[in-house]
C-alpha cells in the first residue's frame, strides 16, 4: 500500500493485486498500533488518484516483458476471471507466510499456525479452542499467546524455541488431545499453536529471473539480487524491520519504481532492510507430515534420499512434495531442509525447486476465459421466429428447417410459389481479367467462355479428385463474377481459393472478396415464381427468352438497388435466387410475401428443399458424398474438362475415369413404396458392404419413398436389385432407377 | 412496381424509440452513461483492396495498422495487407480516393460492405476493459494507441478493430474535454446480435448503456464517425 501510495503520488498509474478481500496483510488482526498504521496507508491511499486495487485477486505469474497474469475473483456479476497485465514496474510485496513445524501429530486438527489464530480471534470473533499450548519461537508467538488469554482462552503452556524449549508430539487421535514436550511433560489441550518461523514467498521474483538466496541468521530464502530493472521487492519480503522501518523502505520503493517507469524527478534512494535472527525450526524429533497437499512426511523424505534421490528437483519429483495446490509456499522449505538433514548439507547447498507459474492455483475455466459460441443468422431471422418456424443449426448458422409442415410446403412450391431463405449460402465477388483462369484451376469443367450474364455449375475438387463443394457462378461483367458455394463450404472454399492464390504457381490478377452476408438470398420457386417476381423486378426483362434458366442479372427488387437474379433450379421449379443488399433483406422477404399472397406464395424451410432437390436429383457435397468420392461416381463425366491444361484434382481424376470400377451415385426405389430406408442404412450383399443410402425421402410429389445412395459399380446399373440393411437388422429391396431424376426428367418445368 | 421506400435494418435489435435515418431503422435512445455502447451499422464501409503501390492506396494514405481520416471527415484504416476498409457517415459517397485511376500495377477491388459487416461503437473510459474480455489483443495505449486499426478474433468472431477515441458531447465531458476512449468493431453482418449481446454482457460490471445510433450524444459524434 505504502509503494503503490509512493508511486501515484509521483504519476504512475497503479494496478495494487491483494489475495486477500481486504487490503492490510497481517495488520489487520494486528495490536491497537498496526490498526492506527493501516488506517494511516488506507487514507493515504484512498486519497491518492491512479491507484486500482484489486482485491480478492492474485498474480500468478510474471513472464517476459513484466507480462503479468492475474486471476480476479468473486467480483459482482464476475464470479472469475484471468487478467493479462503487462507492467512497465512490477513491485513484489505478498509479505511472509507463516512455515509449519514438523513433529508426530501436525496434521492433527487443533494445531495450528500462529497467524490462523490471531485471524480467528481478531477478524472473525472465534475463539480456536478452549486450552492452549504455544509454541513460540517469535513475537508473533508471544502475540497470540496474549490475544488467547485476552478472548479467555487458557494458555496452559508456552513452549519458548528461544530458550531451547520445544514440543515433541501433538497427542490425540482425531483431534488435539494434548501436547508432549521436550522437557517431557505431556500437557492436555486442545489447541497446539505454532509460531516456528517464517517463509518469503519468492516467487514472482524466481520468476523474473532471481535466484533466492538462503539466510542462516533468518532461517528463510531472501531475494538473490539479481531482479531485472523493471521488479522490485518491498515489505517483509526484502527483509526485516520495524513497522516504520518497512513503510519507509516500501515508499521509497514506489518512488523509485515510478521512476523506471517515467514519473517523477528520478530514482530514490532505497534504505537497506536488515535481517532479524530467527531459529532454525524445521523438524521436531519426531516425524510428521510436511505437505498437506500431497500428504508427504518427512519419513517419505527420507526414504526418498536414501533410495539416492538427493537432488531437491529429484525429492520434489518423487515424493510429489510441493507440487500440491500450494505450490510450495508451506512446505518447501522444510523439504529442503529435511533433504538437507538426511544429506549432511546446508539448506544452502540443497538450493531450491524451480518456481513456475502459477504461484496460486488457477481453474481451467479461468484459463478458458469467457464462453463464446458464435451464432449466425440472416437478416430474416426475426420474420422466422416470429412465424415459428423450426430452427435447425446448420454449421454457424442458424436456419428454419419449416415453418410446421414441410410435406405441405413441398405441395405449395410445386404449385404456387415458395419462397427460402438461402442467406447462409457462401458467395464470393471475384474481380479481375484471370478470374476465368482460376476458376478453371478451381472447379473441374471449363469457363472460358462463360458468356456475361450467364450462370454455370461448377464442380470443385481437392488434390486428390475427391469432391470439395459444388456451386454456381455468374458472370456480371467482364471482370466481375459472383460464385456460390454450399452453405456448410463457404468457409472452406474461401480458404482453398486463398491458399491457391497465395502458396500456389497461380499468378493471375484476380482479388477474391467474401460476400456471404453482404447479401439476404432468398429463392423464389415455383410456377408462378415469374409472375411473382414480375411484380416487385426493375430493369430486369423477366421474359424466358430474354432471362433464361442460368441466366444471371443486376437489377431492382422491391425498389431495392443492386440486387443479383440468378436464375437456377435446385428444386426442379421455375426459380429465381435472389441476392439483396442485407440490410434490405427482411423488407424483401416481407415484400414478397405480401405481393405474392394471391399468388399461393408461402415459406419454406430446408427440409421442404431437401425433398424438392432429391425429387431433382440434385445431390449435396457431404450429404451424397463422402470424404473418399471422387468426381465421377457422382455421374457429371459430362462436367469434368480432363482436356484442360491442369485444374486441383486432374491426375487422380484422371486415374479414376481410366479405373471405371469406382462406386456410383444413383437413384434408388425401395420396392415397398410406404418404407423410407433411413440415410446411411447400408446396401449389403451378403456380409459384404456394397455401399449406402446417402439420401431418403416420402416424395410428397410422387406419393412414395425415394432415395439416392453410392453404391459399388457392379450394382449401379438401371434395373439392378439392391438389398439394404435398415439399422434394426431387416433386409429390404430396392432398385435402381434408370436416372437420379426422379421427377420432372427433361427439366421443363426449371426451364420454362 | 417501384417499392416507395425500402427499410434497411441492422442485424442488431434497436432500443426503443426507433426512427428513420437515411432509410435504415435505427434507434434513438439517448444515454448520458459512462460506457455506451451504438450500433453504427447503418455506416458506409468500404473495401478496398489493392497493392501498396496503386495510385489510389496511396492516395488513401494509411499504413497498415492505422487510421486517419480523409478529407471528408472519414476513416481510413489500414486494416490488412493490401487491405483498406473505408468508413464513413450513412450514405457517404465512395472514397475519392478510390477514383485514382490504375496504373496498371495490378487489380484492385471496390466493395461495399456497408450492408455485410455490422458496426459496434463501443465509448466510454472502460471500453478497454470490456474489449479485454473478450479479445487477446493488449488494449493499453503503448501498443494500441488512438487510430490504430487491426483485425483479430473478438469473441471468437473474426473482426476488425479501430481505436477512434471520440471528444465527449459537452453534456457528458468529465475531465475538461479529454478525448473518450473509444472503440470501432466490425464483424460479420450475420454474427452482429451475437457480437452485440457479448460487449454488453462483458459491459455489465462497468455499468454499459445502449446508446441509440440517432441519439443526440451520437449525432454530436459527427455521424459516430469522426471527431
Amino acid at each position: 500500500m505504502a509503494a503503490a501510495t509512493a508511486a501515484a503520488q509521483v504519476g504512475a498509474q497503479v494496478m495494487l493485486v491483494e489475495e486477500e478481500h481486504h487490503l492490510g496483510g497481517h495488520l489487520r488482526y494486528g495490536d491497537e498500533k498496526a490498526l492506527g498504521v493501516l488506517a494511516q496507508l488506507h487514507s493515504e491511499l484512498q486519497a491518492q488518484t491512479g491507484i486500482e486495487v484489486l482485491t480478492d485477486a492474485v498474480v500468478t505469474g510474471r513472464y517476459d516483458g513484466n507480462w503479468i497474469a492475474i486471476v480476479e475473483r468473486g467480483r459482482p456479476k464476475v464470479a472469475e476471471r484471468l487478467i493479462k497485465a503487462r507492467a512497465k514496474v512490477l513491485v513484489v510485496a505478498p509479505g511472509l507466510i507463516e512455515r509449519p513445524f514438523v513433529f508426530e501429530g501436525n496434521d492433527l486438527p487443533g494445531v495450528m499456525l500462529s497467524g490462523a489464530v490471531r485471524r480467528l480471534i481478531n477478524l472473525y470473533a472465534v475463539r480456536p479452542g478452549t486450552r492452549a499450548v504455544v509454541f513460540s519461537a517469535n513475537d508473533d508467538g508471544d502475540l497470540a499467546a496474549i490475544d488467547l488469554r485476552r478472548v479467555g482462552i487458557d494458555v496452559a503452556a508456552v513452549a519458548n524455541a528461544r530458550r531451547g524449549e520445544g514440543i515433541v508430539r501433538a497427542l490425540g487421535r482425531n483431534r488435539v488431545r494434548g501436547v508432549e514436550l521436550t522437557n517431557g511433560s505431556r500437557i492436555d489441550c486442545d489447541l497446539l499453536v505454532i509460531a516456528a518461523g517464517w517463509t518469503a514467498p519468492t516467487s514472482l521474483l524466481n520468476m523474473a529471473g532471481d535466484q533466492p538466496k538462503y539466510e542462516p541468521a533468518a532461517a528463510r530464502f531472501l531475494p538473490g539480487g539479481n531482479l531485472p530493472d523493471d521488479v522490485f521487492a518491498a515489505g517483509d519480503l526484502a527483509g526485516d524491520g520495524s513497522l516504520e522501518e518497512l513503510i519507509a523502505h516500501a515508499r521509497a520503493v514506489g518512488t523509485a519504481a515510478a521512476a523506471r517507469a517515467g514519473h517523477g524527478t528520478g530514482p530514490a534512494a532505497i534504505p537497506k532492510l536488515g535481517v532479524r535472527a530467527a531459529p532454525a525450526l524445521f523438524r521436531s524429533r519426531t516425524h510428521g507430515i510436511v505437505d498437506w497437499c500431497e500428504d508427504v512426511s518427512s519419513r517419505d523424505i527420507l526414504s526418498a534420499v536414501a533410495e539416492g534421490y538427493d537432488s531437491i528437483e529429484l525429492v520434489k519429483r518423487y515424493t510429489t512434495a510441493t507440487m500440491g495446490p500450494t505450490q510450495g509456499k508451506l512446505e518447501t522449505i522444510n523439504t529442503i531442509a529435511i533433504v538437507a538433514e538426511a544429506s549432511g548439507k546446508t539448506l544452502d547447498e540443497i538450493g531450491t525447486t524451480t518456481w513456475r507459474p502459477p504461484y496460486a492455483p488457477i481453474t481451467l475455466g479461468a484459463l478458458a476465459g469467457r464462453p463464446s459460441e458464435p451464432k449466425h443468422v440472416s437478416p430474416m431471422q426475426p420474420w422466422h421466429e416470429a412465424h415459428n418456424a423450426q430452427p435447425l443449426v446448420a454449421g454457424k448458422w442458424i436456419r428454419p428447417e419449416h415453418y410446421g409442415d414441410p410435406q405441405a410446403e413441398v405441395a405449395n412450391t410445386r404449385t404456387n410459389v415458395g419462397i427460402i431463405d438461402v442467406t447462409p449460402l457462401g458467395k464470393y465477388l471475384l474481380y479481375g481479367s484471370d478470374t476465368p483462369n482460376l476458376l478453371n484451376f478451381l472447379y473441374v469443367n471449363s469457363w472460358s467462355e462463360l458468356p456475361v450474364g450467364s450462370a454455370q455449375y461448377g464442380l470443385m475438387c481437392s488434390d486428390d479428385g475427391v469432391v470439395l463443394d459444388d456451386g454456381v457462378t455468374a458472370r456480371l461483367s467482364a471482370d466481375e463474377y459472383f460464385m456460390t458455394t454450399t452453405s456448410s463450404g463457404a468457409t472452406g472454399v474461401g480458404e482453398w481459393i486463398e491458399a491457391w492464390l497465395q502458396g500456389s504457381s497461380f499468378e493471375g490478377r484476380v482479388h477474391v472478396m467474401p460476400a456471404t452476408d453482404a447479401f439476404a438470398s432468398i429463392n423464389v420457386a415455383g410456377p408462378r415464381s415469374r409472375e411473382l417476381l414480375s411484380r416487385v423486378t426493375e430493369n430486369v426483362d423477366l421474359d424466358p427468352a430474354a432471362f433464361a434458366y442460368l441466366g444471371a442479372r443486376k437489377g431492382r427488387v422491391a425498389g431495392v438497388d443492386g440486387c443479383l437474379l440468378l436464375r437456377l433450379g435446385f428444386t426442379g421449379e421455375l426459380s429465381y435466387e435472389l441476392h439483396v443488399p442485407a440490410g434490405y433483406g427482411l423488407y424483401v422477404w416481407e415484400t414478397l410475401l405480401e405481393r405474392g399472397r394471391d399468388l399461393g406464395i408461402a415459406p419454406f424451410g430446408i427440409e421442404a428443399q431437401r425433398i424438392m432437390r432429391l425429387e431433382k436429383g440434385h445431390l449435396i457435397v457431404g450429404q451424397d458424398t463422402d470424404g473418399l468420392t471422387q468426381a465421377f461416381s457422382l455421374g457429371l463425366g459430362k462436367f469434368i474438362r480432363l482436356a484442360k491444361p491442369d485444374f486441383a484434382g486432374k491426375p487422380e481424376l484422371k486415374w479414376q475415369s481410366e479405373r471405371n470400377n469406382y462406386p456410383r451415385l444413383v437413384g434408388l426405389w425401395p420396392v415397398d413404396p410406404a418404407l423410407v430406408p433411413p440415410e446411411a442404412s447400408l446396401i449389403v450383399n451378403g456380409e459384404r458392404i456394397m455401399g449406402r443410402i446417402t439420401s431418403s425421402r416420402m416424395s410428397p410429389t410422387l406419393r412414395r419413398s425415394i432415395c439416392m445412395a453410392l453404391v459399388s459399380e457392379e450394382l449401379s446399373r438401371a434395373g439392378s436389385s439392391v438389398t439394404v440393411r435398415l439399422p434394426d437388422g431387416r433386409h429390404v429391396s430396392a432398385v435402381v432407377t434408370e436416372r437420379r431424376v426422379h421427377f420432372d426428367p427433361k427439366g421443363a418445368r426449371l426451364r420454362g | 412496381m417501384a417499392e416507395a421506400c425500402p427499410i434497411a435494418r441492422s442485424p442488431i435489435t434497436q432500443a426503443p424509440p426507433v426512427v428513420m435515418l437515411a432509410a435504415w431503422r435505427v434507434s434513438a435512445k439517448p444515454s448520458n452513461g459512462p460506457l455506451r455502447l451504438i450500433d453504427c451499422t447503418p455506416c458506409q464501409k468500404t473495401f478496398f483492396r489493392s497493392a501498396t503501390s496503386s495510385p489510389a492506396a496511396r492516395a488513401l494514405d494509411a499504413g497498415r495498422g492505422r487510421v486517419r481520416r480523409d478529407e471528408s471527415g472519414a476513416l481510413v484504416a489500414g486494416v490488412g495487407p493490401e487491405e483498406w476498409i473505408v468508413i464513413g457517415p450513412p450514405g457517404a459517397p465512395l472514397p475519392s480516393a478510390l477514383s485514382q485511376p490504375s496504373d496498371g500495377s495490378g487489380p484492385s477491388a471496390v466493395m461495399d460492405l456497408t450492408h455485410a459487416r455490422a458496426l459496434i461503437r463501443i465509448v466510454g473510459a472502460d471500453s478497454a476493459r470490456v474489449m479485454s474480455k473478450l479479445c487477446g489483443i493488449d488494449f493499453g495505449d503503448t501498443t494500441t494507441p488512438d487510430d490504430t486499426a487491426l483485425r483479430t478474433s473478438v469473441a471468437r468472431l473474426v473482426a476488425e478493430v479501430i481505436r477512434n477515441d471520440l471528444a465527449e458531447p459537452p453534456a457528458a465531458a468529465t475531465d475538461g474535454g479529454r478525448l473518450a476512449r473509444s472503440y470501432l468493431i466490425m464483424c460479420e453482418r450475420s454474427a452482429g446480435q451475437y457480437l452485440f449481446d457479448a460487449l454488453l454482457d462483458a459491459g455489465q460490471e462497468f455499468g454499459i448503456d445502449i446508446e441509440g445510433f440517432a441519439a443526440s450524444g451520437s449525432i454530436y459524434n459527427s455521424g459516430v464517425v469522426t471527431r
